[in-house]
């Protein structure tokens, strides 16, 4: 597939079917997570793959905002004491966030080439999340991102907005060439 | 198929909402309030003892009234406001009959 279709095609499911997410396909989901980059390039990112339907329903029940009835799911958290002690406060509170939100893009991208669907999913009960997967209390939850074969009938996906874009100075418009 | 819901699934879903409140925007509050009915709705369907055929009815009203919040909020007040009014209305009616 192009890129430029895979781009076009990547949008949030929420709507999954009863197919079970293959565990290769999983493994490549990561693999496109770890090809995300790194700020300061410390391995301070991790993943748990959770592909038990018991697990899957339990992080479904403590995050209101999971709405997908997805499959499996891939966590991705952050150790924030390595982050802190190899790349300081900013690595923790800032450049980690960002390379977990590479990462999640680089699945959701991979995603529409094993025609898979993905959910993201942002949650304040962390705590409760920890507990259920047992994530010592040093990590940070960055996202979690539900997984499974798209439902045929789904809702459309939510329209978007073109992107807002300055021509060298903020407030100067960019003047599309098409 | 899904499970069988029950009462601890909407009492966790209210709990884990109420902690997500905290730190979310405003307009989720509703969703959530709404989604909460929507699984109390699912409680009832699973359990013939339960069974509320109004409840039943509004289930698709309600989770297409949750989806709007992502699109339009004046249409989500509308939408709110006519769910808001036929609760009222089967109130009245069960209300007036049971007296
Ligand atoms: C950081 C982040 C957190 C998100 N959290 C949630 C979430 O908790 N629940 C949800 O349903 N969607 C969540 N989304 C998905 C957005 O709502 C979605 O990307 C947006 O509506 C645009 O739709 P699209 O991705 O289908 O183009 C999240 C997206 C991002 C980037």
């Amino acid at each position: 597939m192009e890129f430029r279709e895979v781009l076009k095609k990547r949008s949030m499911c929420r709507n999954f079917d009863g197919r079970k997410v293959e565990r290769e396909k999983l493994e490549l989901l990561v693999y496109a997570a770890s090809r995300a980059p790194q700020g300061g390039n410390e391995p301070v990112r991790e993943y748990i793959l959770v592909d038990d339907a018991r697990y899957v329903k339990m992080l479904r029940a403590v995050s209101p905002s999971f709405l997908a009835n997805a499959k499996a799911t891939i966590v991705i958290c952050t150790d924030l004491k390595k982050a802190e002690e190899t790349m300081g406060k900013q690595g923790r509170d800032i450049l980690s966030l960002l390379d977990a939100g590479a990462a999640a893009e680089n699945i959701a991208l991979m995603a529409v080439e094993l025609g898979l669907g993905v959910s993201f999913v942002r949650s304040s009960t962390d705590e409760a999340v920890k507990s259920i997967l047992g994530i010592p209390a040093r990590y940070r939850i960055d996202i979690i991102i539900g997984i499974g074969y798209k439902s045929r009938n789904r809702p459309p996906p939510i329209k978007g907005f073109p992107p807002k874009v300055h021509h060298n100075m903020y407030g100067v418009g960019w003047e599309t060439s098409n | 198929m899904e499970d069988k819901k029950t009462l601890f699934d909407v009492a966790i879903y209210l709990i884990s909402s109420a902690r997500d409140c905290l730190d979310e925007p405003a307009i989720y509050g509703p969703l959530r309030l709404l989604e909460g009915v929507n699984r109390v709705i699912e409680v009832s369907n699973s359990n013939p003892s339960l069974e509320d055929k109004f409840l039943n009815s509004m289930q698709k009203k309600i989770s297409e009234t949750v989806l709007e919040v992502m699109r339009d909020r004046n249409k989500f007040k509308d939408a709110l406001n006519d769910l808001l009014l036929e609760f009222a209305e089967e109130m009245k009616k069960r209300t007036i009959t049971s007296a």
